[in-house]
């Protein structure tokens, strides 16, 4: 009985802690709105002892009543000394925040449940030395940097991401320790990035062409490394890696050198990804499914179009077209049947 | 995610240094058998680091763990509760080395680091001490910044740099909070004891003890004297009275220790005002010179008029007394009387025979107490190293036979002689005399300046008199420092080898010892006893204490240190500017109001070429202002002829009125 009162208690407390972390969080993110960049000042930064550091004045606790009891004033000069160290401690730790530039540059674009990388520019301020900065987004991995002789860094920071479409960078977590990791100064930002998440590719199905030349599991099998059917194009230079059927085993007899056999497709196969072509899938499932076919046939090189209910887009090659196609599988039906998706987006 | 911080090899090897540090001062009071282990953990540790052993198995961890418990407990049995707990948190130390991997454990050592650098205080309080103490604190904050920097960073100085910046920062709040945080008394009972041993007297005196003493340079106390100190012959410190004699040991009667019950004494002679700082002696007495007449609370007046503090003394006191040196008038009482003439049933019936005869001569104590005088000036001869007294009637022996002693043989013959005559009397110990430090005017007593003495009571004057057979016998002890006249003796000064070899007491060296000796005692009362003048400085420096001002105290220079030390962090100066650019800059500004200034992508040559087209009489200098920029910047060629040909290219070109010549030219 007692053990689950115990146990009900810590939950209790549990949530109640999570709940403020929570409440600060958002209170803190309301106070600063989205912005490409900005400088880090007292307005923005909070400091508070970090758990070593409470630790660190239970510490001079004790040493004040070791110094009081013995009567010892080398125990009060030591004790006040670690005290003022203290003090101090707080506008080191400030300063190790304060005046740092951030640029927010861009985000790429990535598939669901791969990680949605965010670029960004710290600056460091005058003369200023910063060390031991930790960056990370409320959901995601963070990173370590130093700025000392280096003034200015590019990184990329990760989030997670768990549904396609249109994606916010989250709360930004900036925070440090040093130099005595007694105070942690941290702050919340909202940065003004956005990425497109597109579906999961997942593989399978047959895909018929509209020229009825070729069927899915012909194209299947030309994945492989038979590239015969297609046209010569001319030679390249060879690469370790490349295979080895491609070399043009003659021009090297000749010692003309290693050079490799290119092939083009035959341009007059042109394909469309049609959201009727598998009837027996869910959205999301087709959507992946569609995704999937277009990361194969854009590394085909072939022309491929998509046809989505109320959408349309000729078929055509090469990588703008392939964002376009990806953009909008990502965005298909989504105010329609992921209106919770996009709420629990919001960290 | 949080990432879990490993530390860096750098700060392995802080982490190592500082436990080194923060040990060494405990090596005197820590167990031998601690030493094994710190061998063994520092060795396995260093064996891990250098990519050579793995980490012990946790069965290791725990039966090393458990070892180390008992062996504490051990200890406990027979040492002080304070070696022990300092042994405690070596260990932990040590055993946290062989599972050490993360911030977390990092952090747990820097903390009992920092908790052992405090206890150390309570062992050692020297001058040395306190500075290798602060040196421990900064490599120790040295070593926690270690623990939170990255792991590319690879200055292994600057984390100290760091730490000693920190520690300069800090100082000024440290001080004041020192000057002004109220100074309570302990809040409950501490042990005290921390297993240290103490030299100097002890509650019962056998005739050969006092020589023992003789044989350290260790002090005593020290006294500082508001007027002039007394001469050196009447130097003398009580400390404490012994009035029972069982035919080997004085020792000391409960009455002896009972409070003074009323004011029937009363003192003459000279008054001295002055303060003591006296060393730890483990005892309950404290000194003070002749009769203390005013002393502190804390400290009460036994009967024999001696002073007995609350408690054993542990740690150095400081205290005010003022003295009278004189003869002490008190009526005794019948049962004090007879105490004071108390003797072994028999033995030593020679003795007891002599005595009688002398008072059967003498007109009253005076009297007899010169014949005595005269008795021990005669045959008897003063010496660190008497023969040993094994008769079972050693006065006797004393007497007659050997007739060779020291003070304590003296004086517990005379005493014996005086009661044996009647008179009631009683053994003093104490010290005899003291250095005057010219420098600082504070009265150094060390314990070779032990001494023991007696009083007699005269019936006739109602009066305790001071008698020192050793004025007769070595009438040179009184004169001269103790160090002199002993200096041909072997025994003396035995443990203290610097001293008697004269490497101390040379012109030059003494003068040196005596600066030290007054930059030590300066120590003592203003830093180690600094409680005990806390208030008085206070006052002197504020007037009458109020909350107000004390706190105006702390926030007025607390703030303004932690503004200036703000604005040092957060006000970096940028930069120096390069001064070709500040040049360039002035003659942008000379010609901002033309709006011919340099644009921005514009380069130092297309600005130059720009600005020769603009002012043909200036065209040559133009070009050579370019020419000369791109040879400094591009060619780096920092030869100090080309700067200076820039510099005074832009001067000539800022005197000529360029603005004038620009309209000139745009006139055309």
């Amino acid at each position: 009985m007692a053990a689950d009162i115990k146990a009900g208690l810590g939950a209790n407390i549990r949530a109640f802690r999570q709940r403020l972390k929570r409440g600060f969080l958002d209170w803190s993110l309301r106070r600063s709105p989205r912005l490409k960049q900005l400088t880090l000042s007292q307005r923005r930064i909070y400091i508070l002892p970090s758990r070593a550091g409470f630790v660190f004045l239970l510490l001079l606790l004790v040493m004040l009543l070791l110094a009081i009891n013995y009567q010892n004033n080398l125990m009060f000069a030591t004790t006040f000394l670690l005290g003022s160290l203290f003090v101090v401690a707080i506008l080191h730790t400030y300063a190790n925040l304060s005046g740092i530039r951030i640029n927010f540059i861009r985000g790429h674009a990535c598939f669901v449940g791969e990680q949605a990388a965010f670029d960004l520019t710290l600056t460091a301020s005058g003369t200023r030395q910063y060390e031991s900065i930790q960056l990370r987004f409320a959901e995601g991995d963070g990173c370590a940097i130093d700025l000392l002789e280096l003034r200015q860094m590019h990184l990329s920071l990760y989030q997670q991401t768990h549904h396609r479409g249109p994606l916010q960078a989250g709360a930004l977590l900036i925070e440090t320790f040093y130099p005595l990791g007694l105070f942690r100064a941290w702050t919340w930002l909202q940065a003004d990035l956005q990425t497109m998440v597109y579906p999961r590719p997942v593989a399978g199905g047959t895909l018929p062409d509209l020229t009825g030349s070729g069927s899915g599991e012909q194209i299947q099998a030309r994945l492989g490394e038979n590239s015969g059917g297609e046209e010569f194009a001319g030679l390249e230079q060879y690469q370790p890696g490349m295979s080895l059927k491609r070399v043009a085993w003659k021009n090297y007899a000749r010692g003309q050198g290693m050079h490799a056999k290119h092939y083009v497709e035959l341009s007059d196969i042109r394909r469309w990804l049609n959201w009727q072509l598998w009837p027996e899938l869910g959205t999301e499932a087709r959507l992946s499914r569609l995704t999937w076919w277009v990361l194969q046939l854009h590394r085909m090189e072939e022309e491929y179009g998509l046809l989505l209910p109320g959408l349309e887009i000729s078929p055509n090659r090469g990588e703008v077209h392939r964002i376009q196609v990806l953009e909008a599988l990502a965005c298909f039906a989504l105010d329609a049947e992921s209106d919770s998706g996009t709420a629990e987006k919001k960290p | 995610m949080k990432p879990l911080f490993q530390l860096t090899r750098s700060s392995m090897i802080w982490l190592l240094i500082s436990i080194l540090l923060v040990t060494i001062p405990f090596i005197s009071i820590l167990p031998g058998w601690l030493y094994l282990l710190a061998f063994l953990t520092v060795g396995w540790r260093l064996m891990v680091h250098s990519g050579r052993w793995n980490f012990p198995h946790w069965s290791v961890r725990f039966g090393l763990l458990l070892l180390v418990l008992l062996g504490l407990l051990f200890e406990l049995r027979g040492g002080s509760v304070m070696a022990v707990t300092v042994g405690l948190l070596v260990s932990a130390f040590l055993l946290k080395l062989t599972e050490m991997y993360h911030r977390r454990d990092a952090l747990v050592v820097i903390f009992v680091a920092f908790l052992l650098t405090v206890c150390s205080f309570l062992f050692h309080q020297s001058i040395p001490m306190a500075l290798y103490a602060l040196v421990c604190l900064i490599v120790v904050t040295a070593c926690l910044n270690t623990v939170y920097r990255s792991q590319q960073n690879s200055d292994i100085w600057r984390p100290l740099k760091h730490s000693v910046t920190l520690y300069m920062q800090a100082l000024p709040m440290m001080l004041v909070l020192f000057l002004i945080f109220p100074r309570i008394g302990p809040l409950w009972q501490v042990d005290m004891n921390t297993g240290q041993s103490f030299t100097g007297l002890s509650d019962s005196m056998s005739p050969g003890d006092v020589s023992r003493l003789t044989r350290s340079a260790e002090i005593a106390f020290r006294a500082r004297f508001d007027g002039p100190p007394p001469p050196e012959n009447q130097r003398y410190w009580r400390g404490l009275t012994y009035d029972r004699f069982d035919g080997r040991r004085w020792t000391r009667s409960d009455l002896q220790t009972a409070r003074l019950s009323g004011s029937q004494m009363s003192v003459g002679g000279q008054q001295y005002n002055y303060q003591m700082v006296m060393e730890a002696t483990g005892q309950p007495w404290r000194y003070g010179l002749d009769i203390p007449m005013v002393y502190p609370a804390n400290i009460r007046r036994i009967t024999d008029l001696t002073l007995v503090g609350k408690q054993p003394l542990m740690q150095r006191a400081q205290y005010q007394l003022v003295s009278q040196s004189g003869s002490i008038r008190e009526q005794l009482s019948t049962e004090r009387f007879t105490e004071y003439l108390q003797l072994p049933q028999q033995g030593n019936e020679d003795a007891r025979l002599l005595a009688l005869q002398w008072h059967s001569e003498a007109a009253g104590a005076k009297d007899l107490s010169l014949k005595m005088m005269a008795f021990f000036a005669s045959e008897f001869r003063y010496t660190l190293e008497p023969p040993l007294l094994s008769s079972a009637d050693s006065i006797d022996q004393f007497l007659f036979q050997t007739q060779r002693g020291f003070c304590g043989h003296f004086a517990s013959a005379a005493v014996f002689m005086f009661r044996a005559a009647g008179i009631p009397a009683r053994v003093v110990g104490g010290y005899m005399g003291g250095e005057l430090n010219p420098l600082d005017g504070a009265l150094t007593v060390r314990q070779y300046e032990a001494h023991a003495w007696l009083e007699y009571w005269d019936r006739q004057d109602l009066s305790w008199h001071r008698l020192d057979p050793t004025s007769v016998v070595a009438p040179l002890r009184l004169e001269q420092p103790a160090e002199q006249l002993f200096r041909s003796e072997s025994a003396f000064l035995a443990d203290a080898l610097m001293m008697r070899n004269g490497f101390l007491s040379g012109t030059l060296l003494k003068q040196l010892r005596l600066r030290y000796e007054a930059m030590n005692y300066g120590w003592h009362r203003w830093v180690l006893n600094f409680h005990q003048q806390q208030s008085g400085i206070l006052q002197q420096l504020l007037g009458d204490i109020s909350v107000l001002k004390i706190l105006l105290l702390v926030l007025v220079p607390g703030g303004l240190v932690l503004l200036l030390v703000a604005a040092s962090l957060l006000f970096r100066r940028s930069p120096r500017k390069d001064p070709l650019l500040k040049a360039l800059e002035r003659l942008d500004k000379q010609l901002k109001p033309a709006g011919l200034e340099r644009q921005s992508g514009e380069t130092v040559n297309q600005f130059a070429t720009r600005l020769a087209v603009l002012f043909p009489a200036l065209a040559v200098e133009f070009l050579d202002l370019a020419r000369c920029y791109e040879q400094i910047i591009y060619a780096e060629n920092s030869d100090p002829d080309l700067i200076q040909r820039f510099m005074e290219i832009i001067g000539r070109c800022i005197k000529v009125n360029l603005s004038s010549v620009s309209s000139g030219d745009r006139l055309k």
